[in-house]
């Protein structure tokens, strides 16, 4: 036996392996140009983010190709969240240089951290065996973990890089024993394997409790209601460009995997893990809905909000059917685009001492800065699911594909929870157009917060608004011709 | 077993325990790692009395050289000179939990080779030596980490790659926050 793969088949690594190669590329610069060339490595990184995705497109795998003895299956479903991540990775990379000067963070470590986490991204809905699987979320959360607690000056940051690494190890370890349940009762940890080697009915407890234990890690990755205690203070602590990044991108692959995951290799046992993501569902809507209702700070709604949207997914997961795949993958994506949107905003207007807007700050701001208020209502909306934006597609997508299955009284909870959400999105907006501005001094901070604590929003500069504009622009795009996407999404499922 | 067989396993098991129990008792992190080292040579000479010696090669090749000298770099890094371990962030009943933890952790393992039949060795010894050669086989070994568990194996490195920028990031800042506290 040995190792051999054709030079066709390893064509489908081209894009992960540019975005690895240029991870080591950035931390060499970072030593040669002394840790000061912030925009310079940002700029580099996007240049290896254009080139990958050229990579991607010209390498866009028609038919699965199989690498690495089958470890890895490329196929427009993997290529398609691949190419997402780019994007993503891309708008992050025109986010960060401004803010990391603003916020003082150092180091160039910071960049060459978003590549490797990408590229553990890009990797993850292609992989085909859980040991695979594991160390690619690993692969995606370590630098997180880092980039979390990026922003040392800030309490804040700290805590959140801490809290997200302990509960981190934690859900890995659940997965680790549940893929080691699994690997113990059907001999196997390949997706496909395992579908073909379940034991007889009465012999599957442990079994079940493997795949018990591997919910509950996803649960914990995806930020599912008994599991998302981390959500907020993460959120709220990273670097603003970060929390975009980790709302985006975590988000689309964890979620991705996880389709996969259960709808290759555990569809046998759809009765069960059905069952439990239901309650998770449930739970998830609910409280990620009612914590959201009172937060003053825009990132923490964020959080939250990315709570409840997860819930939502999970609609998806639990329909498990052919709609739910392109379902899942577009509400993925119009969520990312209005997350990023706003959480440039936020970026845009964060002051040093916090790295976060208060929606008291938002206060007149329609007078002011009237393109960014409009920009942050029509994320919103979308967020919300309001018609013509990329939400509201995703979320009646998503629903259709419930109710195709047959889950009504999940639907109408999750449809309940969504009129919930209208309160707390409009909120936000009620205090840029409505609400007076009032004239007080800022909320108390520390002196040393640098020039930007004048006037009451600092106005948007370029590399957000270029992020908040291209967010605008995905978000409408899929909103009014939501088949430009549905297109692909559907010839591309799995 | 001949005496010379007995003879060394007593003597790799009593260095085994020393290391062990040193590691744990010695108030130095340097001793500790040090106590460690003899530790894994003792463990590597136990795995060749057992006929893995795969197991052994990799015991001393990669515990006791490249984590050892990775613990020692760490050691280095962080650890003040002359600092010693201070027990301050032990648990109430500590000693305790960790005794009921050891007993469970015996039974356990005593239970595990029960079930697997090291302990009525002449029913099993014929299969379980065809299953050892199979585990421990440097052919078997090299095949399944090159070929099915290559990607893995490859992604492992990128990890490690990620844990050590992570580490170097957290390292300066403790400095420079120092640093900054002068400044």
């Amino acid at each position: 036996m040995g190792v051999s793969f054709a030079a066709g088949k390893v064509s489908a690594l081209l894009p992960m392996g540019v975005i690895v190669l240029a991870a080591l590329l950035l931390v060499l610069l970072d030593v040669l140009w002394r840790g000061r060339a912030n925009r310079r490595l940002a700029a580099m990184g996007a240049v290896a983010v254009i080139v990958a995705g050229i990579a991607q497109l010209v390498y866009f795998p028609r038919i699965p190709a199989q690498v690495f003895s089958g470890a890895l299956k490329f196929d427009g479903f993997a290529a398609i969240v691949a190419f997402a991540v780019l994007a993503i990775l891309l708008l992050t990379l025109i986010l960060s240089p401004a803010h990391v000067a603003r916020m003082g963070l150092r180091g160039g470590e910071y960049y060459a951290l978003l590549f490797l986490s990408a590229s553990g991204m890009m990797l993850l809905p292609a992989a085909r065996g859980l040991v695979s699987i594991i160390i690619c979320i690993e692969l995606v959360s370590l630098p997180l973990y880092v980039l979390a607690g990026y922003n040392r000056r800030l309490a804040f940051s700290r805590e959140a890089g801490f809290k997200y690494f302990l509960l981190g190890a934690f859900a890995s370890a659940f997965m680790i024993y549940g893929a080691a349940f699994i690997w113990g009762t059907t001999g196997t940890l390949w997706l496909s394997g395992i579908a073909e080697s379940l034991p007889s009915p009465e012999n599957r407890a442990l079994l079940l409790l493997g795949l018990g234990l591997l919910l509950v890690g996803f649960g914990f990755k995806t930020a599912l209601a008994p599991f998302h205690a981390w959500v907020p203070d993460v959120y709220e602590g990273s670097p603003t460009p970060v929390t975009a990044f980790m709302a985006a991108g975590v988000k689309l692959a964890v979620f991705a995997v996880f389709l996969r995951v259960l709808m290759e290799g555990m569809m046998p046992l759809a009765e069960f893990w059905r069952l439990g993501l239901y309650v998770l569902a449930v739970i998830t809507m609910c409280l990620g809905n009612l914590l959201a209702l009172h937060q003053m700070s825009l990132k923490r709604l964020l959080a939250y909000s990315s709570i409840t949207h997860a819930g939502y997914l999970v609609l998806g997961l639990v329909a498990a059917n052919a709609e739910a795949i392109s379902a899942v993958l577009f509400y993925l994506l119009a969520y990312g685009a209005a997350v990023i949107g706003s959480l440039a905003l936020v970026a845009a207007w964060a002051v040093r001492g916090t790295d976060d807007v208060y929606i008291s700050d938002l206060r007149g701001a329609a007078e002011r800065q009237p393109m960014a208020a409009l920009a942050l209502t029509l994320f919103m909306l979308s967020l919300i699911g309001f018609p013509i934006t990329a939400g509201f597609i995703g979320k009646v997508l998503l629903f259709y594909a419930a109710y195709k299955a047959g889950y009504i009284a999940l639907l109408i909870i999750a449809i309940i929870n969504t009129m919930v959400s209208v309160y707390y999105y409009l909120r936000v907006v009620q205090a840029m157009y409505i609400l007076p501005q009032e004239e007080r001094a800022k909320p108390a901070e520390p002196a040393k917060s640098g020039g930007d604590a004048g006037g009451a929003l600092s106005p948007v500069a370029w590399p957000y608004l270029t992020v908040v504009l291209v967010s605008a622009v995905v978000v409408l795009v899929l909103g009014l011709v939501p088949r430009s996407l549905l297109v692909w999404l559907s010839i591309y499922s799995f | 077993m001949n005496v010379i067989e007995l003879i060394v396993f007593f003597a790799a098991v009593a260095l085994a325990l020393v290391g062990a129990v040193g590691m744990v008792m010695s108030r130095n992190p340097v001793h500790s790692a040090l106590f460690l080292i003899a530790n894994f040579f003792a463990l590597a000479v136990i795995f060749l009395m057992l006929s893995a010696p795969v197991l052994a090669a990799l015991q001393i090749l990669v515990y006791a050289g490249a984590i050892m000298v990775l613990f020692l770099f760490v050691i280095f890094f962080f650890v003040q000179p002359g600092q010693k371990h201070a027990y301050v962030y032990s648990l109430p009943w500590q000693a305790f939990l960790s005794g009921i933890l050891v007993i469970v952790l015996v039974c356990v393992l005593v239970a595990g080779l029960y079930m697997g039949g090291v302990f009525a060795p002449e029913e099993h010894v014929q299969s379980m030596a065809v299953k050892a050669e199979e585990l421990t086989s440097p052919q078997a070994l090299g095949s399944a980490l090159f070929s099915r568990y290559l990607l893995p194996f490859e992604l492992t490195s990128l990890l490690l790659l990620a844990a050590m920028l992570g580490a170097v990031v957290l390292a300066r800042r403790e400095k420079r926050s120092n640093g900054e506290e002068e400044g």
